[in-house]
């Protein structure tokens, strides 16, 4: 997995591309956590690369969610693919996100 | 030349050993010429099986092992995973996955089971001697 942190505006785009799992999510907690102990509160996650999540992956996109829920910061995605948004569906997690069809419509 | 019906991938209850699903998911794909998303919907229910084998499965810190069997009948993929872990049997566990609740109330516990449930059209278990046997089956 690579992960690819660009700031737009306000907003803190992370990049994600590859593969999200039980074996990585630890790089992406480690991030997320950087921008959220700096109060950067304003976060799109762009799966537009992202080839496949499981489990492990979710949890850690739902504990960052809570925590930026609780505060006036926005967790966004975007980009999901038709797999990863099955996934999604499947989990019930597409109706407890903020989700963009791309970056474009997300920092609009 | 004549497709092998059979394949099999052992692994460790080492959390790294997760690695070797994804590429056993893109062999059988291969060789079985199978649409993406069937091999990426057995690559992410083999990860929440074993996932939880390795850290939920075993009272020791020994070394064990996790059998996957692959098997190819007709118009099915039939896997079998066996282990040697405490007796579990996922499809009677009292997980749920609260999939319809909202954000503040959603746990993460149960998805893997729920995915397990949802991806595969069919999944049995049965306990033989001291070794756990699930089968999943997945129409292609």
């Amino acid at each position: 997995m690579n992960i690819t942190l660009i700031k737009v505006g306000e907003t803190n785009v992370l990049q994600i591309e590859g593969r999200l799992d039980t074996t990585n999510y630890g790089e992406l907690e480690h991030h997320l956590s950087s921008l959220t102990d700096n109060d950067e509160l304003k976060i799109l996650l762009d799966l537009d690369k992202l080839e496949y999540i499981s489990s492990s992956g979710l949890r850690i996109l739902l504990m960052f969610l809570k925590k930026i829920k609780a505060t006036d910061g926005r967790f966004m995605l975007c980009g999901l693919s038709s797999d990863i948004r099955e996934i999604f569906e499947i989990s019930g997690f597409i109706n407890i996100f903020e989700i963009f069809e791309n970056q474009d419509a997300a920092l609009k | 030349m004549q497709r092998m019906n059979k394949l099999q991938l052992i692994i460790l209850n080492d959390v790294g050993e997760l690695r070797k699903l994804h590429i056993a998911c893109e062999n059988m794909a291969a060789e079985w010429l199978l649409p993406e998303k069937i091999s990426m919907n057995i690559n992410l229910v083999l990860e929440e099986i074993i996932s939880n084998i390795i850290f939920y499965g075993y009272e020791d810190d020994l070394e064990h092992e996790i059998k996957i069997d692959f098997r190819k009948e007709n118009k099915e993929i039939i896997i079998s995973i066996t282990d040697d872990g405490k007796a579990f049997d996922m499809l009677s566990a009292d997980v749920s996955a609260g999939i319809d609740k909202p954000a503040g109330e959603r746990k993460i516990g149960g998805l893997g089971i729920h995915f397990v449930k949802t991806l595969m059209d069919s999944v049995e278990y049965r306990r033989e001697g001291n070794m756990n046997i699930l089968t999943l089956h997945k129409n292609i």
